[in-house]
């Protein structure tokens, strides 16, 4: 009797561990897949209610921050460089190139704890409608510890960065593939 | 050893069951609520400003901060609720979500095309109601049909530059989100009885 109460107990338990840890692992898989990457940067899955499969719809009920809804605008983040090495505080980064059309655009940098990067001149991004372009229309922006010409952003930071590049009434939706669309390099210069 | 392997076998049909159950059930268990979330900013049914993150203090974790974040919340089952606003800015964006901040409704300045605009957010059950009687209000407003949940509306604002912060923030403040409760009386009693008004 003994006996049979412990493997009772035993099928239990390996159903519990099995069918909850497969189940974060493919939500979690399901996050990755239902997200939108050009290159380094990534848009957080568009979160709507009703559609897509049961995998996506639990991965979709997380997430922090004020959301930002599907018709609004779309969100990249970036944490590592084009390289694929992560950002660091202690680099000097060139984010350059062309914005995909967007009504209106934000690039901003964040510390490694989510947070707006303290910096002395107050600064810690650039918008669409400020930004030094070049003739054709691309433009860079530097993201260094020492002054700059240009589009400067100083940092104060040698931890972890995140980028954040937002496109405003973007011209295309997160679920379109988007490999060709132009999304800026981003692009170590040089460490300390 | 054959009991120990019918056992694993057990173990895993087992799990295969709590597998679907867990991922059907976390939506509806698990998961955020925003409407918790965001609790601590304002009272439901009137726009709250979201502190900046210049402000000091706590503020949400990856905001932008060219834009003036307003959050208002509101429960279309207890009545419809008009959100108005007059925002003289380049770009301002609005958007509806649910208790667990999954998208339903959203407009941006460009797609709404004018700086003003004038929603009633109402449950399905109770546009039925209005279609049978349509107060004059309808006429002036758009209507958006949501289910009868709790919502929380988002209004972002896009300040071009700092010093602007404090005009688009008045103006911010100035949005309107209040429950629709003139209309309830044309919604709860759609008969047309002779007699006053209620």
């Amino acid at each position: 009797m003994r006996r049979r109460l412990n493997e009772l107990m035993l099928v239990i338990a390996i159903a519990i561990v099995s069918g909850i840890g497969s189940a974060l692992i493919a939500m979690d898989l399901s996050r990755d897949s239902a997200a939108l990457s050009i290159g380094p940067w990534q848009a957080a899955s568009p979160a709507s209610g009703s559609e897509g499969n049961p995998y996506r719809r639990a991965a979709a009920a997380t997430g922090d921050g004020i959301p930002l809804g599907t018709d609004e605008g779309i969100a990249f983040l970036a944490r590592s460089d084009s390289a694929g090495e992560p950002l660091d505080g202690r680099c000097d980064y060139e984010v350059s190139g062309q914005a995909p059309s967007a009504a209106l655009w934000t690039f901003t940098v964040y510390d490694g704890e989510e947070r707006l990067m303290d910096n002395p001149a107050g600064r810690t991004g650039f918008h669409s409608r400020e930004i030094l372009r070049r003739e054709d229309g691309s433009f860079a922006i530097l993201v260094s510890a020492g002054p700059r010409p240009g589009n400067w952003l100083p940092v104060a930071s040698a931890s972890e960065m995140t980028f954040a590049f937002r496109l405003y009434d973007a011209a295309f939706g997160a679920g379109i593939g988007g490999t060709e669309r132009p999304m800026p390099e981003i692009v170590a210069v040089g460490c300390r | 050893m054959r009991r120990l392997g019918a056992i694993i076998v057990a173990g895993l049909l087992g799990g295969v069951v709590v597998h679907i159950l867990a991922v059907l059930a976390y939506p509806a268990l698990g998961g955020r609520d925003l409407w918790s979330e965001l609790e601590a900013y304002g009272p439901p049914s009137a726009f709250a400003l979201v502190p900046q993150p210049t402000d000091g203090g706590e503020s949400p974790s990856y905001l932008d901060p060219n834009m003036i974040h307003a959050i208002c919340r509101t429960d279309l089952a207890e009545s419809p609720h008009r959100v108005g606003l007059d925002l003289n800015v380049p770009f301002w964006s609005l958007g509806v979500f649910d208790r667990r901040g999954r998208s339903v409704y959203g407009l941006n300045s460009t797609t709404a095309g004018e700086s003003g605009l004038d929603l009633l957010l109402i449950a399905s059950r109770d546009l039925e109601a209005l279609r049978t009687a349509p107060p004059d209000v309808v006429d002036e407003v758009v209507l958006v049909d949501l289910p009868a949940d709790p919502v929380v509306v988002v209004l972002r604002a896009f300040v071009p530059d700092p010093t602007l912060a404090p005009t688009v923030a008045a103006e911010v403040r100035a949005a309107e989100c209040a429950s629709a409760g003139d209309l309830e009386p044309a919604i709860v009693t759609p008969d047309p009885l002779p007699g006053p008004a209620e």
